[in-house]
């Protein structure tokens, strides 16, 4: 089976940067047509046949207050009080996807992307623009440096 | 728990697992017993408002925009109250897929509310650590039925997605019809669900039922009162969510109002507001406002219908009504739980139904017209209840007035009530003990409130009790 690769753009896109996550996961699929793409408001349980039938997870997200793009790796979340419904961080999505259905992906990232605003609109501030493409090159290099199949 | 002083008041703050935040006081009188008990909501956004002076034909998408949780059935409401300002006859095609859509909204918030929010106080018990009381603690009870309820909730939002291109905030249904036609693709894609779908319902029936009855010396306490209960019925009486007319019942099952046009929704209800809260307080008109507290949502639609229009909802419909006696209406909040997975059963059944109908992948799906009304009503039933978009435009459709009547307000008197039943069963001296706030944020979670959709606000779901002595001062407070 040909390995494959999830990205998840967070985010709502009528609140200013907020929209900075789903703006970058759409030119990342451009970038990586053969990688599947979503975009959510929210990360939700739903979610964890998606995640749990890919190989590596890439969470992109706005950080309020971050000054440059970032990627750390992301593993599955020991806290288990979160209600589960609306929200969930992707440590506790990827828990949920382990504890279900014992195959969460091998490798799982979390790319922050420099946001400032999140008023009513969607327009994105130049320190968001500038984030997005900080985190697409990230994500470019991290796919490139792992060799993360797409 | 927060000792504040040596005052006399509780406060539940904030209210867990329901849809938005809310507080709760609990008031004693002189003698230290529950006099009464409030629901406060503190949010506001004022779609109502700032909708003045947009067109009537933004405003599917733009109320779709209120809730999260249920944008499926304020699309439809709204759409419905442009066919009405249009005085259009839209395609028969476009209501079989509004109706589709609609289904959709149900099953996937009436799986979040069952399998997500509700069953792990059903499955882990209402005194179980809260810590733990939640998904992952499910998780560990009995992991299958979770993965199934986690799925039942992804096929609504699927088919949601299917039709309507996206999961939340599809702007798909506008005024005359809806945008796109049902694919053969489309069609496969949905229809391949349903035997899964109608599998998990079934079982989580079974599941109901057996916490019917592992609860049933605790469930007299969960908001057991008689009420006036609202909803949509077919001309035949039928249970019906998308079209009809309006059945007003008592609690003893006689019917006060009778298949009454959606448009004259404000001949029977009157709103008022409280101080305390921003969530309206409608109420039957006939009655006044104390007497004429009345309860929307699946409750009441088991209650006011004559039959279910699908042949297993019918027969659990038959079931659910033993509960009641021969005559009455079941008038516990506990089986509101119940009557949703009947829901549950009846959406999916209906799906079915009309996927096999001719003309569901049929292309003529809009019809359209300028303003021949100047104003115009759209009802629906949203998962949580009867659902009104009642709009007032100019010659060129712009908005001038806008009136939105919610199915949490229309609960607003009965969750109040609830509260103050569990309050006086459970409270125990001056303090509000894990034992009283786990049952009171059960019995709200009974009416499963979207508190964004009633105040058409913004924010997360948060309980806050506080417990208050006859003269106002705070006894004890709780939030969580």
């Amino acid at each position: 089976m040909t390995p494959t690769t999830l990205i998840i753009g967070i985010g709502n896109e009528l609140r200013g940067d907020d929209g900075a996550g789903p703006a970058t996961a759409r030119c990342l699929r451009e970038l990586y047509p053969q990688a599947d793409v979503m975009v959510v408001q929210q990360l939700t349980p739903d979610l964890v046949e998606s995640v749990g039938s890919h190989d590596t997870v890439i969470f992109v997200d706005a950080a309020a207050g971050a000054d440059h793009a970032l990627i750390r790796q992301v593993i599955a979340s020991r806290d288990r009080t979160a209600h589960g419904s609306h929200l969930m961080t992707p440590g506790q999505l990827l828990s949920l996807v382990d504890a279900l259905d014992g195959r969460a992906p091998r490798n799982a990232f979390e790319t922050a992307i420099p946001a400032q605003t999140f008023e009513h609109g969607a327009v994105l501030s130049s320190h968001a623009q500038k984030g997005i493409v900080e985190g697409v090159e990230a994500v470019c290099r991290l796919i490139n440096e792992q060799q993360t199949p797409v | 728990m927060d000792k504040t002083n040596d005052t006399r008041t509780i406060v539940i703050d904030p209210v867990t697992r329901i849809e938005g935040h809310a507080k709760i006081t609990i008031r004693l009188d002189e003698n230290g017993r529950v006099a009464d008990a409030r629901f406060h909501v503190n949010e506001f956004r004022g779609f109502e408002k700032f909708c003045e002076g947009r067109l009537v034909w933004e405003m599917p998408g733009l109320t779709s925009r209120i809730c999260g949780i249920c944008p499926a059935s304020h699309l439809i409401a709204s759409a419905k109250a442009g066919d009405d300002i249009l005085a259009i006859q839209i395609p028969e095609t476009a209501e079989l897929l509004r109706r589709v859509l609609m289904l959709g909204q149900w099953i996937q918030s009436h799986a979040l509310s069952f399998f997500h929010l509700s069953a792990p106080d059903f499955l882990l018990g209402f005194d179980a650590d809260p810590a733990t009381r939640n998904l992952f603690g499910l998780l560990a009870n009995n992991k299958e039925f979770l993965r199934k309820g986690i799925r039942l909730r992804k096929f609504g939002q699927e088919i949601i997605a299917i039709l309507g291109g996206r999961r939340i905030h599809t702007p798909w249904a506008v005024a005359g019809g809806v945008r796109d036609p049902m694919s053969n693709e489309e069609h496969a894609a949905i229809a391949a669900w349903l035997p899964e779908a109608k599998a998990t319902v079934l079982e989580a029936i079974d599941v109901m039922k057996s916490v019917n009855d592992r609860y049933r010396k605790e469930i007299p306490n969960f908001g057991n009162f008689r009420s006036l209960y609202v909803g949509l019925v077919a001309e035949d009486g039928s249970f019906e969510y998308y079209g009809g007319g309006i059945r007003v019942m008592d609690g003893m099952g006689n019917t006060l109002a009778d298949r009454v046009p959606p448009r004259e929704y404000a001949r029977l209800f009157e709103e008022k507001s409280e101080e305390w809260t921003y969530l309206k307080v409608p109420y039957y008109k006939s009655f006044g406002p104390a007497e004429g507290m009345y309860r929307v949502g699946p409750l009441a639609r088991l209650n006011i219908c004559d039959r279910m229009g699908t042949p297993l909802a019918e027969a659990e419909r038959r079931t659910f009504r033993q509960l009641a006696g021969e005559q009455e209406t079941v008038n516990n909040a506990f089986f509101y739980h119940y009557a949703r997975t009947i829901e549950m059963l009846f959406a999916v059944e209906e799906v079915e139904r009309l996927l096999g109908h001719p003309l569901i992948r049929g292309l003529h799906v809009r019809a359209r017209a300028m303003i021949n009304s100047m104003s115009g009503v759209g009802a629906c039933e949203a998962p949580r209840g009867t659902l009104f978009h009642h709009y007032e435009v100019d010659e060129n459709g712009v908005l001038q007035k806008v009136n939105l009547l919610i199915a949490t307000a229309q609960n607003n008197s009965a969750m109040n009530r609830t509260v103050r039943q569990l309050a006086a069963r459970y409270l125990d001296g001056k303090e509000v003990t894990e034992g009283l706030l786990n049952r009171i944020e059960a019995g709200i979670r009974c009416y499963d409130p979207c508190l964004s959709c009633s105040t058409h606000a913004a924010g997360s779901m948060a309980l806050h009790v506080v417990l208050e002595s006859a003269d106002g001062t705070i006894l004890d407070e709780r939030k969580r």
